[in-house]
């Protein structure tokens, strides 16, 4: 293991650590929907609620504190690079490292308002209340885009490392013959 | 062309300090994007009767203040950056150059992509409104009205005006803001250590 690789171990847990706070703490949110209106409905609204964070919870816990030896490997390569690749293998390592964090922010802000539509819904949706159209087609759009972006994203977002590393170079380079 | 001594040692980097100034500049963006967010919910509360003009002037007060931190903190941050590192060896000045590049890119397009879910709602509303120019055209010429996408009150059209700069900066941010990059590299150390220096008056 090179110091690449122990590096991107310890970013990858200090990133589970994080959105699993952040998961735990929308949990609670979750369980306020059963309080404001008792009610089978918002009893199967809460079980979805948590089966949503909880599977975020799950996977995050999974990939980044128990499976992160191999999600290291693959963020940054198994092989041992060759002497003027080690100097820049660390570039596209980092670009995936923030898109993988990126990504979790995503899915976090798509879940959250998911979350905060259906409680809406629990809460609107009873005798005496003004039941507005609370879903529309704007908000599909966005949580169908925010996935989108997230997957990619979740995925180290290859094409987009590889144009952010290929233009970083040519500016390195241009700056390094302005700076001679 | 003379240097000031001190502001050589600030513009010659080492690489911790090159790290503190991408986090700095970071937070600096950080800190603009989220200080302007927090005071236009705060602006909602400000009574309806106040002219028009004092609320301009109170929001000109506010962007000088945002204005010292960007600043300090994105435009002009050798000096911080120097003191909050201390001393250290110094980079050359071709390894500065680079370094320099990769950490503020890296920094600057996790900024960009952290401002990703307040954007895409901007996005999804430009694409709306080339749905509605057909009615709201027809609105003008026929009624002779305001079409009621437009009709928004001054607090509505800035919250409208910060969503889409905050669009704006996030897609320049995720293209790695070549340009300030390139600035912040000429900035922070070219033409130094070729010219001669001079020493700092003692009783300055």
């Amino acid at each position: 293991m090179n110091n690449t690789h122990a590096f991107t171990k310890v970013i990858l847990a200090a990133i589970g650590i994080f959105f699993s706070i952040r998961i735990i703490s929308q949990m609670t949110m979750a369980l306020g929907f059963l309080t404001t209106n008792p009610s089978l409905k918002s009893l199967g609204i809460l079980i979805v609620s948590l089966s949503i964070t909880g599977l975020g919870l799950a996977v995050v816990c999974y990939l980044f504190l128990y499976k992160r030896e191999e999600l290291a490997k693959k963020i940054v390569g198994q092989k041992e690079p060759a002497e003027p690749a080690a100097q820049i293998q660390w570039l596209p390592a980092a670009f995936r490292l923030i898109c993988i964090f990126a990504g979790l922010h995503c899915l976090y802000a798509v879940s959250w308002r998911m979350i905060f539509k259906l409680g809406q819904y629990s809460f609107y949706n009873r005798p005496g209340m003004y039941t507005a159209k609370i879903v529309n087609m704007e908000d599909v759009l966005y949580w169908l885009i925010m996935l989108t972006a997230s997957v990619y994203l979740l995925c180290g977002a290859p094409h987009f490392v590889r144009w952010q590393v290929k233009k970083t170079i040519e500016q390195c380079k241009e700056q390094q013959v302005e700076a001679e | 062309m003379y240097v000031d001594r001190e502001e050589l040692e600030v513009r010659q980097m080492t690489k911790v300090q090159i790290i503190a100034k991408t986090l700095l500049t970071v937070l600096g963006i950080y800190a603009v994007v989220t200080l302007y967010r927090f005071y236009l919910p705060r602006y909602a509360y400000l009574p309806d009767e106040m002219p028009i003009f004092q609320k301009l002037v109170l929001l000109c007060a506010f962007t000088v203040v945002v204005g010292f931190v960007a600043y300090f903190m994105v435009f002009n941050n050798n000096r911080l950056s120097g003191k909050l590192v201390g001393p250290g060896r110094p980079l050359d000045r071709v390894t500065q150059a680079s370094w320099l590049a990769k950490s503020l890119r890296i920094g600057l397009v996790f900024v960009g992509l952290m401002l990703i879910p307040d954007s895409i709602p901007v996005v999804i509303k430009t694409l709306k409104l080339f749905f509605l120019i057909r009615t709201a055209v027809n609105d003008i010429m026929i009624s002779k009205s305001i079409p009621k996408i437009l009709d928004l009150s001054y607090r509505q059209w800035l919250n409208v005006l910060y969503d889409f700069l905050k669009a704006l900066l996030a897609l320049y941010l995720i293209c790695g803001a070549p340009h300030f990059v390139r600035w912040q590299g000429k900035h922070s150390g070219q033409a130094t250590t070729s010219a001669p220096t001079i020493e700092r008056p003692e009783n300055e």
